[in-house]
């Protein structure tokens, strides 16, 4: 009966003004749809959501059980060697209290690996060429981790980024230092000239060139950024690209990264991280047998 | 008339006698003028059928006779002896096999060898010559910058330049020559001193300029120039070498910092040790030892306790592929 009523009211009002109620039917048929496919959707996500959770623990939990190949241990000592190298320094120049201490040192033991899981993943593949810029990872990290500790007060933050920055100074140094020696060798530039060159690769820094050094890669000097500095002649000869340097590539040698236990605890002065973070210690690869 | 008649008839009959006569009648038979009428048709290209011959290999290719004949001519050309020919053709003798105790199987000839010694060089013939060259207008143009060239010395200088590529040239290709054809180990160093010995005044880069292995153009250059000018080139070299040296230092300086995790006090205190020791701050492995064989009192003023601990391990070897660059400063 109730449903009988609106639809006599519909049809009498159908004959006497249907084309406005002709859209006003599309309009709610419409409605009525989005609303169905939305509440459909939103219930197979909300069922799906903690199967993917479930896998994923799974997935985790087994390459948690999983034996790491050497280089992927490797990476991960070498990490931690950073990090409590950065930590040594934070000491020496923020002066942390113990509470401070405490509260960082227990964030980057819970979350070291999983922020470094795709920097491992990379160095463990072999065709890796140039490297893993391990240093500026660990170096980006240490920085967020130091934001999310809020007993870390701003004037130390401030005299961290200081320090980071006197780094950073140190490796332009070093990276415009080799482009202005590769730009001499093509272009027979003199003493003065040099530092002419210099000045002017300083203006045009970027992060990248850093990056492209770590990689093995000095980054090329441009005719055009230099050639304001060169004489007529200079500008007319060009460059000699084969000039005086001989690149190869050579397999072993002493690595500058240090190296920390992955038994050991992350500390800051005498402060260690809680014994309620497992360490997680992965099993080693088995023993290839002998022939 | 009938005479006319009789007459004309007469000189057809033995025309067409004649004619018939002619296609069989033997060649000994045929009369002089009609030899000679066969002959003056004989084209030059046409087959000559000598007895004893065999005519079908003319026949069938009378083209590549003639080409024959032309090459034939050219043969005789480029069989006049020249030593250093690239496109000289094969030899006639076969190749001697190579020795049980060859370095290689196969024969190095001439070309083999130049292209072996000016690889010692960097590269091939045309690279030497493109790199020669660029050297000589690159030291010249810096050289101006610094004191002033005239014209005329440049240009002197560029000749000799020139000389001195050719001349290498031909010194290369006489010794390419001499090379032996299947060297033993024994062979191959011999000859490979005598290459060593060749290339040697090129490769003086990167070691300090000993004015009796420098090449002729530099002499040249350096006997144009008055001694206020040698002094302030020679200033400029040491300022541009030192340049390259502190960088060298630095870079190695900043991979100490990386290993021991140095703050900027402890770098900015370390950098003047750089400086005063240089021969130790070429490499990783050479600093790393010099730190640790630094008296302890300066270690203490410098490190941290934790950081001379570090110290006194032993640098961790890595299989990782490594970049290594040669830097080869101008010798001038």
């Amino acid at each position: 009966m109730a449903l009988l009523i609106p639809t006599s009211r519909f049809l009498r009002d159908f004959s006497s003004r249907p084309k406005a109620l002709c859209l006003q039917l599309c309009l709610h048929l419409a409605l009525a749809i989005f609303g169905t496919v939305g509440t459909s959707t939103r219930l197979s996500a909300q069922n799906a959501l903690p199967a993917i959770r479930f896998q994923a623990i799974q997935i985790a939990g087994a390459r948690n059980a999983q034996p790491l190949n050497d280089r992927e241990i490797t990476a991960r000592k070498w990490v931690r060697g950073l990090i409590q190298q950065e930590l040594n320094a934070l000491q020496s120049i923020c002066k942390l209290n113990p509470a401070q201490s405490k509260e960082l040192v227990n964030l980057i033991e819970t979350e070291w690996k999983s922020k470094f899981a795709s920097v491992f993943r990379s160095y463990s593949e072999a065709n890796q060429r140039g490297g893993v810029d391990f240093e500026f990872r660990v170096e980006t990290a240490v920085k967020t981790w130091m934001r999310e500790v809020d007993a870390i007060t701003e004037e130390q933050r401030t005299n961290w980024n200081f320090e980071l920055e006197s780094r950073n100074a140190l490796r332009r140094r070093i990276v415009i230092g080799k482009m202005v020696s590769d730009a001499e060798r093509k272009f027979g530039l003199s003493a003065k000239q040099m530092k002419e060159v210099e000045t002017l690769l300083q203006e045009r820094w970027k992060e990248a060139w850093w990056v492209m050094y770590r990689n093995g890669t000095t980054p090329e000097t441009k005719f055009a950024w230099i050639s304001t500095a060169l004489s007529d002649a200079q500008r007319t000869a060009g460059a000699d690209t084969s000039a005086g340097r001989q690149e190869y590539y050579t397999s072993g040698g002493s690595t500058d990264l240090p190296s920390k236990s992955l038994a050991e605890r992350f500390q800051i002065a005498d402060v260690q991280s809680d014994e309620s973070i497992q360490l997680q210690t992965p099993p080693a690869a088995p023993a290839k047998p002998q022939p | 008339m009938v005479s006319r008649i009789a007459l004309l008839g007469w000189i057809v009959l033995s025309s067409a006698y004649n004619r018939l006569d002619a296609q069989q009648v033997p060649a000994q038979q045929i009369p002089a003028q009609q030899i000679l009428a066969i002959e003056v048709t004989v084209k030059a290209q046409d087959p000559v059928v000598v007895p004893g011959n065999k005519p079908e290999n003319n026949s069938e290719k009378p083209d590549r006779s003639s080409g024959q004949n032309k090459s034939d001519k050219t043969d005789k050309a480029d069989k006049i002896p020249r030593a250093f020919d690239r496109n000289r053709p094969e030899p006639e003798e076969e190749p001697e096999a190579p020795k049980k105790n060859a370095m290689v199987n196969f024969a190095m000839d001439p070309d083999r060898w130049s292209d072996v010694i000016y690889s010692q060089l960097g590269g091939s013939e045309a690279t030497f010559e493109q790199q020669q060259r660029r050297r000589v207008r690159s030291t010249v143009n810096r050289i101006e910058l610094i004191c002033g060239i005239d014209e005329a010395t440049r240009e002197k200088v560029q000749a000799t330049a020139e000389l001195e590529i050719q001349r290498f040239k031909t010194e290369v290709m006489a010794l390419a020559a001499q090379g032996p054809r299947n060297p033993t180990q024994e062979e191959y160093s011999e000859f490979y001193n005598k290459v060593f010995k060749l290339t040697e005044r090129f490769r003086v880069q990167g070691q300090p300029p000993n004015t009796k292995k420098l090449p002729l153009w530099q002499k040249v250059l350096f006997s144009n120039l008055s001694e206020q000018h040698k002094q302030e080139i020679e200033k400029d070299n040491q300022k541009r070498a030192e340049y390259r040296q502190q960088v060298a230092r630095i870079e190695v300086l900043m991979r100490i910092s990386r290993r021991l995790g140095l703050t900027s006090k402890q770098r900015d205190k370390l950098e003047p040790y750089t400086a005063s020791n240089t021969e130790a701050w070429k490499s990783l492995d050479q600093a790393w030892q010099a730190l640790q064989q630094f008296p302890e009192k300066e270690k203490r003023e410098i490190f941290s306790p934790e950081q001379i601990q570090e110290l006194k391990k032993p640098l961790e070897q890595s299989d990782d592929l490594q970049l290594v660059i040669r830097e080869l400063g101008d010798d001038f």
